[in-house]
């Protein structure tokens, strides 16, 4: 009896094995069978070595995580381009349709945009093939999952040589997860290349993250609106008093159809990216400099006073929407006329036949030039990468002349390599995107991470923002109680 | 008798319809419609070209001015950035073999805790009931290590050095799975109801336990089987925590988990989105799922009447 009962125990066992093996190679003739990696090389943790990764002596297969704006798919770039040029000539929706001769490029001529991360992934291979080093790449997906996935791979020391994030990549660094960059290397990159590409990545005077075509904030306008309004389409406002001025004359002209608008300021990720530029301009912040929170500054109080104010230049709720969609689609459908908002917004505007201004984010009084990095994708290395010599060699890739020259061609993102951006070519080729660049220096920061409870700290912050501009409240009150709060957690 | 026969061929009075009859009837219908509504903003929005939805995103109705069946061809036929063909037949092996190792484990497992007397069974059975206060969410990241240091796999030396079973089948195939508790009490509910004399004159009649389990046994459990493989396709066809967090590869992702990196672009930094392949791919998940509820909806009921625990 026991025997038997031991054999039902062991059934399910056996059909589990059974169907595996069935399964393995029927499921799909491409896959791997179980027990293989289904890359056709090895994955993070066995690229250490390089004849796991079948190449010769002195080869290194890295793994990089895909960043979407210059992914080309998932496997090894020498696999990928070709596919990713078929599929580009098929793509019907590419406006224009990519041709064949869109392949061919000269350095310094303009390109079609939607051959961008074909011609920078091809660049990269390259690079790093003539020093004997072959790129994998993968997608971890981007925003929480991605956190999720990078935390859990950390735990589990099995990580890409290059990880990529926005917000939680200061946190990893932070939290001694990232390896330093080498010496000469950080000292090249803060000589040589503009700092919204390297300062929110900045601890303790060591660099742990590059971005090769950061966003920061900068004010569009929509000139159809503003003309209506009786204005000057073509002018920037160069003070804030100024641009509150436009709006509110935006606003009365609008009667209801549409308004002056301004900046989305909701109590999450999207509205303190947008609006935090105000708060440094006016010589406030998030947070002080050992990284505690600095709410309910004087600076701070007069910004939100601000933001106050151009509440009142949006439908009613707009502005702190705890959703950001709704306040970008009232731009698009043209129903605000004003937006601080990062460098895709020039772009979409021209996809939908907004005629748009751009100009940096104007100064308050007695303020300097400030901003928050914004969809950056922050490479870095982690300290327990496998190949670490090989995945700085990437990084040097990220800033070298031709990548930056073809971020400089392409004309969506500005370059970040000053001896490109600040050439008389560039500056009168794309002087739209000379002005992003010109937002990228000065005072740039990323959202700060705190060192407990970083997201509860956060929210603190957000809904006082929140309700000091939906209600009356005395503000100076909202946000002192806020800092206290938010000192609260983290005793 | 005759007067019953003409009774009987009479044609039955239409029921009159009352205005407050009418009425609910109206208020069933919007609702219905305000429900059916995301489907079919999905399907409009499927016929879409990538350009011209960014435009017309925030209408409630959105119809295209130049319909193209591009999204719906890329659902079926897969296209040359994502390979649809391959997350299809994916999803489907997941589903077909996690539905086949639930029903089996299920019924094993049931028959075990309603039929076989050890020491310590309700103890067990209460552990493993435990489990499922365990919301997956947190469970992610313990799984994730737990599937690195799987012994003597993927490059380890006893529980380190490689990467266990992660991006491998057998996260499909021995993690995802694993047992279905909530299978197991529905089939121990059931079977502690079906007399033990059964079993007993089945084998007095010369039954073996295999016989008797599955011959006499297990069509008796029919209903709670179907009910288990409704909700494990369901839950399986729609899961996409284990294709994202435990693999990389391309070859290995699921229909969902697909999606997800394809949505996952709409964060990414200046990437240009194609919201309605993503959306026509999200139809593609949605309706198998929908098709197998509305059609063996019934045995859900009934298996969980047979439980006893339908209220």
């Amino acid at each position: 009896m026991f025997n038997r009962k031991r054999l039902w125990a062991t059934l399910p066992l056996a059909a589990a094995l059974s169907l595996s093996a069935c399964s393995s190679g029927g499921g799909n003739s491409s896959s791997p069978a179980p027990g293989e990696s289904a890359g056709s090389s090895p994955s993070a943790s066995e690229s250490a070595s390089p004849s796991a990764s079948g190449n010769s002596a002195g080869a290194v297969t890295i793994t990089v995580l895909n960043e979407g704006a210059v992914g080309v798919g998932v496997g090894k770039l020498d696999d990928l381009l070709g596919e990713k040029k078929k599929s580009l000539l098929k793509d019907e929706t590419q406006t224009p349709r990519v041709k064949e001769s869109d392949f061919s490029r000269t350095p310094g001529q303009p390109i079609h945009p939607g051959v961008f991360p074909y011609f920078y992934q091809e660049i990269i291979r390259d690079k790093l093939k003539s020093k004997n080093i072959t790129v994998k790449t993968e997608d971890w997906g981007w925003g929480e999952p991605l956190i999720q996935k990078e935390t859990a791979g950390f735990l589990a020391k099995n990580i890409p040589d290059i990880i990529v994030g926005e917000t939680q990549m200061p946190g990893f660094a932070l939290q001694g997860l990232l390896e330093p960059f080498p010496d000469d290397m950080a000292a090249e990159i803060r000589e040589t290349i503009a700092p919204a590409a390297w300062k929110p990545m900045e601890v303790d005077g060591k660099i742990y993250g590059f971005a090769s075509q950061p966003g920061v904030n900068s004010l569009f306008w929509n000139k159809k609106l503003v003309k209506e309004a009786g204005l000057d389409p073509d002018k920037a406002p160069a003070s804030w008093d100024e641009l509150l001025a436009n709006i509110q004359k935006v606003t009365e002209a609008g009667k209801g159809k549409f308004y002056g608008g301004g900046v989305y300021a909701g109590p999450n990720a999207g509205g303190y990216l947008r609006y935090g530029p105000l708060l440094v301009i006016n010589n406030g912040g998030f947070a002080d400099a050992s990284g505690n929170p600095a709410f309910n500054s004087d600076a701070n109080v007069k910004t939100v006073e601000f933001l106050r104010s151009l509440n009142k230049n949006h439908p009613p709720g707009l502005m702190v929407n705890p959703q950001e969609g709704p306040y970008f689609d009232a731009f698009k459908k043209q129903q605000t006329a004003y937006i601080i908002d990062g460098p895709w917004r020039a772009s979409e505007s021209a996809n939908l036949g907004i005629e748009y201004g751009m100009s940096p984010i104007p100064l308050s009084e007695g303020g300097a030039a400030g901003n928050i990095t914004i969809g950056a994708a922050f490479h870095a290395v982690p300290k327990d990468a496998k190949n670490k010599e090989a995945a700085f060699e990437y990084i040097r890739a990220m800033y070298s002349d031709e990548i930056q020259t073809l971020i400089a061609d392409t004309g969506v993102r500005s370059p970040v390599k000053k001896a490109i951006a600040e050439s008389a070519d560039y500056q009168a080729k794309h002087p739209e995107m000379y002005l992003h660049y010109q937002a990228m220096n000065g005072n740039v920061q990323g959202l700060p991470t705190f060192k407990k409870e970083d997201s509860k700290v956060w929210q603190t912050f957000g809904e006082a923002v929140a309700k000091a501009i939906m209600t009356n409240g005395d503000i100076k009150g909202i946000l002192d109680e806020a800092q206290a709060k938010a000192e609260s957690i983290l005793k | 008798m005759a007067s019953n026969a003409i009774r009987s061929a009479r044609p039955k009075p239409k029921p009159k319809l009352k205005p407050a009859h009418l009425f609910g009837h109206a208020v069933l219908l919007l609702v219905g419609l305000v429900l059916l509504y995301p489907l079919i903003f999905m399907i409009m929005a499927g016929f879409f070209t990538k350009q011209e939805f960014l435009g017309s995103v925030i209408k409630l109705f959105p119809i295209p001015k130049e319909p193209t069946l591009e999204n719906f061809r890329a659902l079926v036929q897969g296209t040359t950035d994502a390979a649809v063909t391959t997350y299809l037949r994916n999803s489907l092996f997941r589903t077909v073999y996690s539905t086949a190792w639930a029903i089996l484990t299920s019924f094993l497992g049931g028959y075990v805790f309603a039929r076989l007397r050890f020491k310590g069974k309700d103890q067990l059975f209460l552990l493993l009931l435990a489990t499922q206060m365990i919301p997956t969410t947190i469970a992610i990241i313990p799984t994730y290590l737990e599937f690195a240091r799987f012994p003597f796999m993927g490059g380890n030396d006893v529980f380190t050095g490689g990467k266990g079973i992660l991006d491998t089948w057998w996260v499909y195939l021995i993690g995802g799975p694993a047992i279905n508790v909530m299978g197991t009490f529905l089939v121990k509910q059931s079977l502690e109801k079906v007399p033990f004399e059964l079993d007993e004159a089945a084998k007095m009649d010369g039954a073996g336990t295999f016989r008797v389990l599955f011959q006499i046994l297990f069509p008796l459990q029919l209903p709670i089987m179907a009910f288990i493989a409704i909700t494990t396709a369901l839950g399986t066809w729609n899961d996409f925590i284990t294709p994202f967090f435990y693999t990389n590869s391309d070859a290995l992702q699921t229909l969902p988990s697909a999606i997800t990196r394809l949505s996952s672009a709409l964060a990414s930094p200046g990437a240009v989105v194609n919201y309605p392949l993503i959306i026509t791919l999200s139809l593609g998940i949605t309706i198998p799922a929908m098709i197998i509820f509305f059609f063996f909806q019934k045995y859900i009921v009934q298996g969980l009447a047979n439980t006893g625990i339908k209220g």
